[in-house]
């Protein structure tokens, strides 16, 4: 399964380098005024092109032993979705979207909500069928969290200023650091 | 160098770093003692933590501590539901297991600790032996010198990574590439930034340590849900006798040796270190036959060799950069993010700091004994842990360390992409430590070789045949080398993939 997998990323990481090689006049930029060797000693395109360069090369290797049917030893990791597992590929796909959703919207929700539902929908979707247990999950280990980094800590994280308004009176109360 | 040490010694003895070394211990019995949770994992989701203490000999310590305690702690699985909890402990399934439904599970455990502790301990103290040379050659290199290193070291990585080695060149040219997001070192101009500003410092490392290891686990642990586990033996049965354990001695001190030799060359890591002890181990036996149906010398053979490869894996990623495994490229991370760039230059910057860590280390293992001997009953426990518990907690750790490291909310962006990443490496079956050994040592080699042409001046031919001897032999012979490493690591895995059917 996963000899199909390999070849379509090298494939992709292919097209990505020739891609990047094609347009690296504008992915990278030069200079504006002519600097010193001593300043600048490397012209900043040299290294990423020397590299791409290098991965076309070896991709293309990989890609022509593939397509001549050369036998290539793969190693022993083990292909991560082996197996036709309908259900459990459908959790993945929602644990990413929640993921994707949650990475997206903490500064927007804050912490302390976006960690709830973060660990609520994880819970809900690997299968913990006692709500009391998730609920209490997930809503007292951000708070235990919340409480060691901002107090503790002395490190901010981000949180909505109504529960802010909230949570600070509450912190005060605890003894300091 | 003495100096150096004796500095160290000193800087060692703190009772707060002692402290956070049995966090560390604590943490990684635990990790290493729930089966799907493997040390890397563990590692990359509390790496954070020793990044937010922000001082080395905290830090780092807490990091070997969840090294030690991770690998040991995947015996407890691997003895009580034949479940090994890290890859290490494959070995240790084949006796310690058997013995448990013989009913001693105790012993079994008794034993895999004792054989740990003696073994870590043996390798530490090699390692402060060993490094302490190999450091002073290496003190006296310059940029040339390093940038031929780092380029050898990026070689052997690639060469010795799991797999065809193309595809750990073509890992290591990708984690290059991604190095060189954001601004040049030497005219800072942008590259691959795309105009946004939260890629101008590049992409950071510890979002995308946590992406490409912990990530694709969790990904993988939720498909796979929350499956009932077999039934687990319950801690009844002996304690292990002092008689038992001199019984073992000449054993444990055979796969120290074995370890200790295997962790030296990087690649090849604790399974493989594991495998060779319980080889050597049965081969020597007076009676082999016992072997696989609960001999307490293979539950010793195979722990004391997998907890030997820890502290000479030190010795190449201390003094030339160079990680033995993942979990080495872990720790590498975790040194460079503590202000640390392991290779030629650490000892003579940081030599005191580097050596105190050395003899925490080795004092670590005292605690070890302690810790593990009075929590074996508690860790037996975690493996009965359902994984829709300890799933969701993970991920919550993965995001709160990341959004920690520079509390920037693209960071999760970045989490969740690497972890994607991750995900697609491993299903095509690409190792990802090459990746990331191109990642961290990227950027660093372009400094070291824009330092070098700047050395060189007009020529840099010239000043490489006739002033930097050293670094023209090393950037020839890599080439040489690491063909000759990968032609022979290839018939070695093929050899043990005959061997396994």
């Amino acid at each position: 399964m996963f000899r199909k997998a390999d070849f379509r990323l090298v494939a992709g990481l292919l097209l990505l380098a020739v891609v990047a090689l094609a347009l690296g006049q504008r992915l990278i930029a030069e200079p504006p005024i002519n600097l010193s060797d001593d300043i600048s000693p490397l012209n900043p395109r040299l290294f990423p092109s020397l590299v791409l360069v290098g991965i076309v090369v070896v991709a293309g290797f990989f890609i022509a032993n593939r397509i001549r049917g050369v036998e290539d030893f793969e190693g022993e990791l083990e292909p991560a979705l082996a197996g036709d597992d309908s259900g459990g590929t459908k959790r993945l796909l929602g644990f990413l979207v929640l993921v994707v959703l949650c990475a997206l919207v903490i500064n927007m929700l804050g912490f302390l909500t976006t960690m709830f539902v973060l660990m609520l929908g994880t819970s809900l979707l690997v299968g913990n069928d006692s709500i009391a247990q998730i609920v209490a999950f997930s809503a007292g280990l951000p708070f235990v969290i919340y409480v060691l980094v901002t107090h503790v800590l002395r490190t901010s994280l981000p949180e909505l200023d109504a529960i802010e308004a909230v949570l600070v009176p509450l912190l005060g109360m605890l003894p300091s650091f | 160098m003495l100096e150096a040490l004796l500095a160290g010694f000193e800087a060692a003895l703190r009772v707060d770093t002692f402290i956070w070394v049995s966090a560390g211990l604590l943490l990684g019995m635990l990790m290493g003692a729930m089966p799907g949770f493997t040390t890397t994992m563990g590692m990359s989701v509390l790496m954070p933590v020793a990044f937010l203490v922000g001082d080395p000999l905290i830090g780092i310590p807490f990091l070997i501590g969840v090294y030690k305690g991770g690998i040991y702690g995947g015996s407890v699985p691997a003895i009580l539901i034949s479940m090994p909890g890290t890859a290490a402990s494959v070995v240790t399934v084949m006796d310690g297991h058997e013995l448990s439904k013989k009913g001693q599970p105790r012993k079994a455990l008794d034993m895999a600790l004792a054989a740990s502790v003696i073994s870590d301990f043996i390798s530490d103290f090699l390692t402060l032996i060993l490094i302490i040379p190999v450091a002073a050659i290496v003190l006296g290199f310059g940029p040339p010198e390093i940038a031929a290193i780092m380029f050898m070291s990026l070689v052997i990585v690639s060469v010795t990574a799991t797999g065809p080695v193309l595809k750990g060149l073509l890992m290591l040219g990708f984690g290059f590439w991604l190095s060189f997001v954001g601004a040049d070192p030497f005219s800072a101009m942008e590259r691959y930034t795309f105009g946004t500003t939260e890629l101008y410092d590049g992409f950071h490392l510890i979002p995308m340590l946590i992406g490409l290891f912990a990530l694709p686990e969790i990904f993988n642990a939720v498909r796979a849900g929350d499956r009932k586990r077999g039934r687990v033996a319950s801690l009844v049965g002996d304690r292990l006798s002092w008689k038992e354990l001199k019984a073992s001695m000449r054993t444990i001190l055979r796969s120290t040796g074995i370890g200790t030799a295997v962790g030296l060359v990087p690649g090849l890591g604790q399974t493989v270190a594991a495998m060779m002890g319980y080889i050597a181990a049965k081969n020597a036996s007076k009676h082999p036959e016992t072997f696989g149906k609960g001999e307490i010398d293979g539950v010793a053979a195979a722990e004391a060799a997998n907890n030997a490869v820890n502290g000479p894996t030190m010795v190449p990623l201390l003094t030339l950069g160079i990680p033995g495994d993942n979990v080495t490229a872990l720790l590498l991370g975790a040194f460079m993010m503590q202000g640390l760039r392991p290779g030629p230059t650490l000892f003579e910057t940081s030599g005191a700091i580097v050596f105190a860590i050395l003899i925490v280390m080795l004092f670590a293992n005292v605690i070890f004994w302690f810790i593990g001997y009075y929590s074996i009953p508690m860790f037996s426990r975690v493996v009965t842990i359902k994984k829709s518990l300890l799933i969701p907690i993970t991920i919550m750790l993965a995001f709160t360390g990341t959004y920690l490291a520079r509390s920037n909310p693209f960071d999760l962006v970045t989490l969740v992409g690497f972890g994607i990443i991750g995900l697609a490496l491993r299903k095509a079956a690409f190792d990802v430590m090459p990746m990331v050994m191109g990642f961290i040592l990227g950027r660093e080699l372009e400094y070291s070789f824009g330092q070098t042409v700047s050395l060189a001046g007009d020529s840099l031919l010239q000043f490489a045949l006739t002033e930097r001897l050293g670094m023209t032999a090393i950037v020839v012979a890599t080439p040489i080398f690491g063909t000759l490493i990968g032609l022979r690591m290839s018939r070695l895995r093929k050899q043990e993939l005959i061997r396994g059917g």
